[in-house]
């Protein structure tokens, strides 16, 4: 019982990670029909420039805020760039898309290995969360606590927004259909520029609350990659509900599977997938219409 | 007309320099390094090349009078790509020696083609046991090891010496991590100690959480675990964030608390038991020589695979140096390699009669040194360690 309460806490922490991930992914993909290859590049760049930022003003926090901010911009900054010239392409330019996100995979891997070098590097855990706490008798270390905390609350704010304000009724009538949400006034293209921002940002968040748990090396960028696309596959493209229950499942499924049926791990984050697309194609929560 | 003559007088310096550089580069030594310097081996393939380069600037980058010319390609850890990049350096670089190789399925992969292109290749990592046993080769030489060489040694002394009977083994899921994971066992058992589970995820693992589940069902006197480059730093920093460092004393393979490990982990690291043929910490003029001269060079610690590319390197130079840069004749330059003994930083180098280094293992516990921050200590020494273990036999 207890083996199974700290696989469960273990499968949340891991869960709230990639829902980090995959609701940035997921709205992106939802509103702009953009598969951003390139998410993985900005969950460590977050963590970069986390670790940048922590080393110049030793505040973690500070470190925690401000990474996804500059990474945000930077999001901002190429879609107005490099994205926005492709829209207008034939099929909306996804091939061009992929193949440009394809492409900042590996400038961005470049650019990290040249300034920070190739070794892993470590992200020290704050002061305020090293230790562990006990809980009916299942220990877990206090910042994989704050981890869980802290996917739930962005979950909720997160879903304040999008089902409970203005910005977010304009971005679900983008998602619903960009061209009628244009024809009623609504800046779609500045809508655009929000999301991607949003969406990198959440990314970069990731990447540096990840940091003091799993180390800040070049090559994270697409071991993540990977899961997340299944994680979105699952939940179903452009919902954030999708993005969270289908996180958690895969987060409990993999951290199962590892336990009690070591030789079919990755086997089974695939097959959960199948089990999945066989009776929904479109996903947990993905939308019907195409 | 002037502009023709000025014309002509280019060419004609031109052919000049051409010709003349000609002549020097078929004076060049060239030396291939092949590293997995994109993905998981990153890391220590910078270090690597980093002590190879050392070792050739230290020899002046010349031997007999000819100059060193090194050539790295990425092996990217695969082995369709390192055959590929082998038979580049060999057939249009026209290197005369190759070094390198960190990942054992490259190394295997390029045995026959180096076999039958008479191309010797210095080994510096790959442990892959059967290249220098059942598959040697007269042109493959290790620096490294075996895999077993090590760990078969260790196991014994963990059950021995140490004293810890129940262990379980976590390794990450590959051929070399299996045997080792098996070795440790047979090393355990012949010292009385058992092995009560064994735990292979896979090389990519980003949180080892799931698995300390098992552990502690497990419940042993203490862990053994091989994992290298970023995986390593994960798994030691879990392991102490769980709390497991004080319930189960953790011992590992070298790279487990590799120097760059050391600074990024921190106190997490601290009283990790791990062995290797080399620390930066050994108390050796030879040794605080070399690690005076990689930190003035690099502005860093040497890890275990510059010690790695520095002996490789190392084993090169004094071959080159026993022909007089002579590469024409490659038996001469094979019995000249077979040959070399020198001081090492870790001790006294030399290779066994199957091309395999002999080395010092030395046990090493993280702990603060001198400086302040933290070092592997070397806490015990065993000698001169050779592949089949204990000496002259198979291990197994």
């Amino acid at each position: 019982m207890q083996v199974a309460g700290f696989q469960i806490l273990n499968g949340l922490v891991y869960g709230m990670l990639l829902f980090l991930l995959s609701a940035g992914l997921s709205l992106i993909f939802g509103l702009m029909r953009v598969l951003n290859l390139a998410h993985g590049s900005f969950y460590m760049l977050g963590a970069f420039i986390g670790l940048a930022l922590l080393g110049w003003t030793g505040n973690y926090w500070l470190a925690l805020l401000v990474a996804p901010l500059l990474v945000a911009l930077l999001g901002a900054l190429i879609e107005v760039l490099f994205l926005r010239p492709l829209y207008r392409r034939e099929h909306g330019g996804h091939l061009d898309q992929m193949l440009l996100t394809v492409g900042f995979i590996f400038v961005f891997a470049d650019i990290v290995r040249s300034i920070w070098g190739a070794d892993v590097l470590g992200l020290p855990t704050p002061e305020l969360l090293t230790g562990a706490v006990s809980f009916l008798g299942v220990f877990m270390p206090k910042y994989r606590v704050f981890i869980i905390a802290l996917g739930l609350a962005l979950g909720i704010a997160l879903w304040l927004v999008i089902e409970h304000s203005g910005i977010g009724t304009k971005l679900r009538a983008g998602v619903d259909d960009a061209d009628m949400a244009a024809g009623l006034g609504i800046n779609v293209s500045r809508m655009f520029t929000w999301t991607f921002a949003l969406g990198v940002g959440l990314a970069a968040l990731a990447g540096v609350a990840a940091g003091p748990m799993l180390g800040v090396n070049v090559g994270m960028d697409v071991e993540i990659l990977i899961v997340t696309l299944i994680v979105v596959v699952i939940g179903g493209m452009g919902s954030l509900k999708g993005a969270l229950l289908a996180s958690v499942l895969i987060g409990e499924a993999d951290t199962f599977g590892k336990v009690y049926l070591p030789e079919a791990t990755m086997f089974l984050i695939y097959l959960v997938m199948l089990g999945v697309l066989l009776f929904r194609p479109t996903g947990l929560f993905g939308l019907r219409h195409q | 007309m002037p502009n023709h003559r000025y014309c002509r007088l280019f060419w004609a310096l031109a052919l000049i320099v051409g010709c003349g550089g000609t002549v020097w580069a078929q004076g060049e030594i060239k030396v291939g390094l092949l590293y997995s310097t994109s993905g998981i081996y990153a890391g220590p393939s910078k270090q690597g090349i980093e002590g190879a380069t050392l070792a050739f600037e230290e020899a002046g980058n010349q031997i007999g009078g000819r100059k060193i010319v090194l050539i790295v390609e990425d092996d990217e850890a695969k082995p369709d790509v390192a055959l590929a990049k082998a038979k580049k350096l060999v057939e249009s670089d026209r290197v005369q020696v190759l070094m390198g190789v960190i990942w054992s399925p490259n190394a295997m992969a390029l045995r026959p083609y180096l076999h039958e292109r008479k191309a010797p290749l210095v080994l510096s990592e790959a442990a892959v046991r059967p290249i220098t046993q059942e598959a040697g080769s007269p042109y493959i030489f290790r620096t490294s090891f075996a895999s077993g060489q090590m760990t078969h040694p260790f196991g014994n002394y963990a059950c021995s010496k140490l004293g810890y009977k129940k262990i379980v083994v976590i390794a990450f899921d590959s051929v070399f991590g299996r045997e080792e994971g098996d070795f440790f066992e047979s090393g355990c058992k012949q010292a009385g100690g058992a092995v009560v589970e064994k735990i292979y995820p896979p090389v990519e693992t980003a949180d080892f959480a799931p698995y300390f589940a098992r552990i502690q069902q497990a419940n042993p006197d203490a862990v053994w675990a091989l994992w290298s480059g970023a995986a390593a730093l994960r798994f030691v920093k879990q392991y102490s964030d769980f709390g497991l460092k004080q319930k189960y004393p953790l011992l590992g393979f070298g790279p487990l608390t590799d120097e760059f490990i050391l600074k990024a982990a921190g106190p997490a690291a601290q009283g990790v038991i791990s062995y290797y043929h080399y620390s930066p910490a050994i108390d050796s003029a030879d040794n605080k020589r070399f690690v005076e001269a990689y930190r003035k060079r690099f502005g860093s610690e040497p890890g275990v695979f510059s010690s790695g590319g520095y002996l490789a390197a190392r084993v090169i130079i004094e071959g080159a140096k026993a022909v007089q840069g002579d590469f024409s004749d490659t038996g001469r330059f094979l019995a000249a390699l077979k040959a070399v003994q020198f001081d090492a930083p870790g001790g006294k180098f030399r290779f066994d009669a199957h091309q395999n280094a002999i080395h010092n293992l030395y046990i090493r516990k993280v702990q603060p040194g001198p400086g302040g921050p933290l070092v592997n200590m070397p806490i015990d020494v065993l000698k001169d360690i050779e592949q089949y273990w204990p000496k002259g036999k198979p291990a197994k």
